[in-house]
């Protein structure tokens, strides 16, 4: 199911929440509540994730039930490590080839049948929502577990911490000890009306992120990188429309997850502030989806050696980390390459930091903001033949080829003038681009929210608006990852 | 600013408010109705015919349908009322697939406004058996319970209100507008294309030339024509054809599209296909089938836009035969047809000699 849908705002959201709210009259025993509330938050979630396919679920509970017997496994082995270790290599294993079957066959096969000219068949294997998300989240899980920072709780707050529906698909990717005593902690089970609604505005946020700008700027995007040529103008309103997109559809999906956390009372973490606002790529990296920054770092550069090992090595750390990032993005080389630019970029930033703090502040957010922006269109395109045509647009300077940008617009329902749409998709991508630069971002926006006038029509606007919206609707970028 | 409302307050007044808003859009929506999704007058809105065409055929007061493809756009609604007296709807769609036709004869004999059904068998229609649907679900049938993507839809509010708010103030404001802007508000040109259109030997000769269609086709042509038999079966099977007078034609593409079928091994299955199909629906006493495809005009390209399309001096000669009977079809004429088709091919290629040249 998507956030942005009629059947999740009208029908499955507001039952979810009539029914968590109403199982307190009914259960007075605090502790019997929150199961019970659990419980309800996990059928609700396997519904969520279901709902277009069953097939999901099988993989989905399967993954629980392993990953759960494990992390079980190593805790009772604690004190025969030769057993314990089993366990967790056991479970690093299944993980592993989880995700690699189903994100990776195909692209692993390609590349034998293209570097031995053999003919091996490729599956198309339908690529369950989510799994680099929830598999990342539960290796994590086996990781604490192994070390001994973390103890393996019921099975309920096990499902619980890795089916929660509002970070369920597409993250943030939540630590098991920042999830779980929320789940348990039973002066959460009440109705709080602060909660929900900051809760609401969050979510309304998000919803019109993504529903009204980053499905907007999709059609722009589509049309853009469908082009067998692009102008210089063209070629640029296509990569500009999809740094735009994603940060939209991304953040958006993310400000929906905490608004829809609070909605439950349950404190989701932050995955974006004001990315583009960075100086840096390393700064980049701080705002941009923080919380998978962040389990990359803990799982895989910490343990690589980090920066404790000599310049030499803290750089090929930092790039082996991008690396993977890009490989965990996509199984395609064009994700590879993409993680790897910026890692590079990331490891000069950390091997000449006086170099880069030379220049004015502005001008740092300028080049960063156009490196990321060209890079993008890597991460978008489907074959480098396709990011060639965008970058060989973006780089014809002598032939501007405004008119093209018509397009870029073109939706099928109706022909305006070129004039009118040159002036629709400039003007658009400029208010965007002094949204993103000038604006608070949703977080400075929660911790300012209060419950006046002005922030109850803003979120009425938000909403109405957004549900006008709704009936094209489109899955979060995400999702595919 | 300073708080001055408790949660409870602000959710309370977030609910009525956003519920108040979302009510009077559909209202708005119910009584613009810019798809003609609850009644249908001309001259009035912007049409785009996958938004009005379902709406049209529900609403309007027509007394015969035509349903097809670019093929059917251009029938002039007025050569049906005179030459057969019959206040004509063209309910079409460019590149129209099967599932969309039987979709649209079953409204449209739901809507229960037609006594006469034209719909146009194009070749690829029978053999495809796609089952894209562009229609969208919620116009497509009588009830109110999806009507809520209509009422807070994004193609509604987002594109078509905005435009139809423009036109009628230019109207009432006696704001001159282009001719498209009327031409696109018209039931009877919906979907017309023939007057932004050039036709000639010429274009179809350069757009034969950039075609791959000639190429030699290497694929199974067995099994290609069972799943094509078979599909041509599932369409007819998908349609009540006991109910109303229904007329199915073949549409008269060009002797260069038969000539290039001939040459690519595709000709005896769209012969094939067209005998599948006059076989099955032979048994039925109010179906009829005109059959277009061996007339000898087709051997002359200035009277075609490319390889299929004509102009549409064909379409009211069309309608006349409607009239007249001429070119009917039954499972007996169809060996006459294809000598017709192969015969024209003949005179094509006497006629453009370069066409032989323009593949090899």
């Amino acid at each position: 199911m998507v956030f942005s849908s009629y059947v999740f705002i009208f029908a499955f959201l507001p039952l979810v929440l009539l029914g968590y709210y109403l199982l307190p009259r009914f259960i007075s025993s605090p502790p019997r509540l929150r199961v019970a509330q659990n419980l309800l938050l996990i059928a609700a979630s396997l519904v969520f994730y279901g709902y277009y396919s069953v097939y999901y679920l099988f993989i989905i509970i399967a993954s629980i039930l392993v990953n759960y017997v494990l992390a079980l496994g190593m805790q009772r082995f604690v004190s025969r490590p030769v057993l314990s270790k089993a366990c967790f290599i056991l479970g690093i294993a299944f993980n592993v080839l989880l995700i690699g079957y189903f994100k990776y066959y195909d692209f692993f096969v390609e590349n034998i049948n293209f570097v031995f000219g053999s003919s091996f068949t490729l599956k198309h294997l339908l690529l369950p929502l989510g799994i680099s998300f929830f598999t990342f989240q539960q290796l994590s899980f086996l990781v604490s577990v192994y070390k001994g920072e973390e103890k393996v709780e019921n099975f309920v707050s096990y499902c619980i911490f890795v089916l929660f529906f509002p970070q369920l698909v597409a993250g943030p990717i939540v630590l098991y000890s920042e999830m779980v005593p929320q789940f348990n902690d039973q002066s959460r089970s009440r109705f709080n009306g602060d909660n929900m609604a900051a809760g609401v505005y969050m979510f309304c946020i998000g919803l019109f992120k993504k529903a009204v700008i980053a499905d907007t700027l999709a059609l722009f995007v589509d049309n853009g990188f469908a082009q067998g040529s692009l102008g210089l103008a063209a070629a640029w309103a296509a990569s500009l429309s999809y740094t735009l997109q994603i940060y939209f559809d991304f953040s958006g999906y993310s400000d929906m997850a905490i608004g829809l956390g609070r909605m439950f009372n349950i404190d989701i973490p932050y995955n974006f502030l004001s990315p583009y606002k960075s100086d840096s790529f390393s700064e980049l990296w701080r705002r941009w989806h923080i919380t998978l920054g962040r389990a990359l770092s803990t799982y895989i550069y910490i343990p690589l050696g980090g920066n404790r090992k000599g310049r030499v090595r803290t750089f090929v750390n930092t790039f082996l980390t991008f690396f993977v990032s890009g490989l965990w993005h996509g199984a395609a080389w064009t994700f590879v390459l993409w993680g790897s630019i910026h890692g590079l970029f990331v490891a000069l930033e950390k091997s000449f930091p006086r170099l880069l703090s030379k220049p004015p502040r502005w001008l740092r957010i300028a080049c960063t903001f156009i490196l990321v922006n060209a890079l993008w269109v890597l991460f978008r395109a489907e074959s480098f033949s396709q990011a060639a045509i965008v970058y060989r647009g973006m780089l014809s300077f002598g032939s501007l080829q405004l008119s093209q940008i018509a397009s870029l617009v073109l939706d099928n329902s109706f022909d305006f003038p070129t004039s009118v749409d040159i002036a629709y998709l400039s003007s658009l991508l400029a208010v965007l681009l002094c949204v993103i630069f000038r604006c608070k971002n949703s977080r400075e926006k929660l911790e300012s929210f209060s419950c006046t006038g002005k922030s109850l029509a803003f979120t009425v606007f938000l909403f109405c608006f957004s549900v006008l919206h709704l009936s094209r609707e489109s899955i979060f970028i995400y999702f595919n990852f | 600013m300073k708080k001055n409302l408790t949660s409870s307050q602000w959710l309370r007044r977030f609910l009525a408010l956003a519920l108040a808003v979302l009510a009077l859009l559909a209202l708005a929506v119910y009584i613009i109705d810019p798809y003609y999704n609850y009644r249908a007058y001309d001259h009035k809105y912007k049409l785009d015919k996958i938004f009005s065409v379902p709406g049209v055929v529900k609403n309007y007061d027509y007394d015969a349908i035509v349903i097809g493809s670019s093929m059917t756009q251009n029938f002039d609604m007025d050569a049906f009322r005179e030459e057969l007296g019959q206040d004509t709807v063209k309910a079409t769609l460019g590149g129209i697939t099967s599932t969309e036709i039987s979709a649209l004869f079953k409204l449209a004999q739901e809507a229960g406004h037609a006594r006469t059904y034209y719909i146009c068998i194009d070749n690829s229609t029978l053999s495809s058996g796609s089952t894209e649907q562009r229609f969208p679900d919620y116009l497509m049938d009588f009830s109110l319970l999806n009507d809520y993507k209509y009422f807070w839809g994004y193609e509604a509010w987002m594109r078509f209100i905005p435009l139809d708010m423009a036109l009628l103030a230019a109207d009432s404001l006696g704001i001159e507008l282009p001719e498209r802007f009327d031409e696109a508000r018209s039931i009877d040109l919906m979907g017309d294309w023939a007057y932004r259109t050039q036709f000639g030997a010429e274009q179809v000769l350069d757009t034969y030339a950039q075609s791959d269609s000639g190429a030699a086709i290497n694929v199974d042509m067995v099994s290609i024509s069972q799943d094509a038999l078979d599909n041509c079966e599932e369409f007819v099977e998908s349609m009540d054809l006991s109910r109303g007078e229904i007329v199915f034609f073949f549409p008269p593409y060009s002797s260069l599209l038969w000539y290039s079928n001939l040459e690519n091994g595709e000709l005896e299955l769209s012969l094939a296909l067209k005998q599948r199909f006059i076989e099955l629906v032979a048994g039925y006493d109010n179906v009829k089938v005109f059959d277009f495809q061996g007339a000898e005009f087709t051997a002359d390209l200035d009277n075609y836009m490319d390889m299929t399309h004509f102009s549409p001096e064909i379409n009211d000669f069309m309608v006349s035969c409607f009239a007249s009977g001429e070119y009917l079809a039954n499972t007996g004429t169809l060996a006459e047809t294809e000598r017709q088709i192969r015969d024209n091919i003949d005179i094509l290629l006497s006629r453009y000699p370069e066409i032989e040249e323009i593949k090899k």
